[in-house]
């Protein structure tokens, strides 16, 4: 067994191992961690780059993937890659859910024999609430793209984000995704990280390095600890989880997670108190 | 200022934070900090030359601030004649090493040919091993290259950069 495989066995990282397909994005959220808009700098990871780190992950031990952005669904060519990778691990690609025209959701068809999920993001059951934070006509677009990847068996998961949803909220926007088919097991609800545009608007909780569980983040800027990691802040990105600079071969940035995570000797330790 | 982000302690990747541990680590370690899996392995390397070895650290010193002065390096120059001040050395011995004045005639020959190792292994590096040669064993001639190495290694760093004094 691998060192990574031993470590996602006892729980000590995640599984998952998570990649930035891109930082652009056609919202412009008010908690976005990572000052996704139209017009950033994109950031993007190579098509051929997803594919290749897939088996790569497979062979270090990793047991699913995760692809997020940015809308990932911008980066045109997706499709094709998400099913690359799927066919080396379980793969869900997160995304805002207001791009699947006929086309797109076309592409996607031939990944409904895949383990490929495409998780999208719904924060109320409300639209007006809704949409003042992802942007107008999000619900609508979002509520008529579930059905039609689902039509098409692609399975969907729900995410919410939210600052503390009221209870009856809550149950108001359970009402909504299992109408469209999805179930609670499907259904994730998640805290605003007080991190990239959140800071700015004073949004979200605090979460540093104990608060996150190590789950193996790669951008195009380097290897993070956590997909909350590689966030942006006035346009900088952020350094405070990142890892390596290096991605390739993924066994450097996967020894170093497990160094910091304390699996194996820190090379630092002769100089100062490990990490955790 | 530098041509790179200094990563401050709040900034510092997570390989990086035992070297923030005590405050500020310096600019060296502040720019490494921008690549960790580089500043891990550099950093200990570093410290090993640098530090105690079995060459007398009055020796290794002349080598650290003269190969600095050969190689015009304004951060290392200026940062180890304070280093020097701070080890004993007099005004004028810190200003020979800093290639301002002969060398004082209270020197040894081996502090002599140390000082003129460090401009030879600067600009006429075949030459350089001879000049120790009378004065050293092999491996001590192997750590002053090294040393002497890693400090052209640093001036080039720390120039290119342009980090602050």
């Amino acid at each position: 067994m691998s060192a990574v495989a031993g470590a996602v066995a006892d729980g000590t990282v995640g599984g998952r191992l998570w990649l930035y397909a891109n930082y652009h994005c056609n919202l412009t959220c008010t908690y976005c961690l990572t000052e996704s808009a139209p017009a950033v700098a994109r950031r993007q990871l190579p098509l051929d780059r997803l594919r290749e780190t897939a088996a790569e992950a497979r062979t270090e031990g990793f047991t699913a993937l995760g692809v997020t952005g940015g809308e990932p669904f911008l980066v045109p060519g997706l499709p094709a890659a998400l099913g690359a990778m799927a066919a080396e691990l379980p793969t869900v690609v997160l995304s805002n859910g207001t791009l699947f025209t006929t086309r797109l959701l076309g592409e996607l068809a031939p990944l409904a024999d895949l383990p490929f999920a495409v998780q999208v993001s719904l924060d109320s059951a409300d639209p007006e609430a809704n949409d003042g934070m992802r942007g107008p006509r999000n619900f609508e677009k979002v509520v008529d793209a579930i059905p039609r990847l689902r039509e098409r068996g692609i399975a969907v998961r729900l995410a919410t984000t939210t600052e503390g949803l009221e209870p009856d909220g809550l149950a108001r926007l359970c009402e909504l995704h299992r109408s469209l088919g999805v179930p609670d097991e499907d259904h994730v609800v998640r805290p605003v990280v007080r991190r990239g545009r959140a800071l700015d608007h004073g949004l979200g909780v605090e979460a540093a390095l104990a608060d996150l569980p190590a789950e193996l983040t790669i951008t195009a800027d380097g290897a993070f600890w956590s997909p909350f990691g590689p966030t942006v802040r006035g346009g900088r990105l952020d350094t405070d989880l990142l890892l390596t600079r290096t991605t390739r071969p993924l066994s450097i940035p996967a020894a170093a997670m497990l160094r910091v995570a304390g699996l194996a000797g820190s090379r630092a330790d002769e100089e100062g108190p490990r990490i955790r | 200022m530098a041509r790179v982000e200094l990563l401050t302690k709040e900034r510092a990747p997570l390989l990086a934070r035992p070297y923030y541990a005590d405050g500020d680590p310096g600019p060296i370690a502040a720019a490494l900090a921008n690549v960790p899996e580089l500043m891990e392995v550099a950093l200990p390397f570093i410290g090993a030359v640098f530090g105690p070895t079995s060459v007398d650290p009055r020796c290794k010193e002349i080598v650290i601030l003269g190969v600095s002065a050969a190689n015009r390096c304004r951060y290392c120059t200026e940062s180890h004649s304070g280093v020097a001040g701070g080890m004993g050395f007099a005004a004028d011995e810190v200003a020979a090493m800093r290639g301002e004045s002969p060398p004082p005639e209270r020197w040894t020959g081996r502090e002599r040919a140390v000082l003129a190792f460090c401009d030879a292994i600067s600009n006429r590096p075949g030459e350089a091993v001879e000049l120790l040669r009378p004065h050293f064993s092999e491996p001590e001639i192997v750590e002053l290259v090294t040393l002497a190495s890693t400090t052209v290694m640093l001036n080039r760093f720390a120039t290119a950069l342009a980090l602050p004094v």
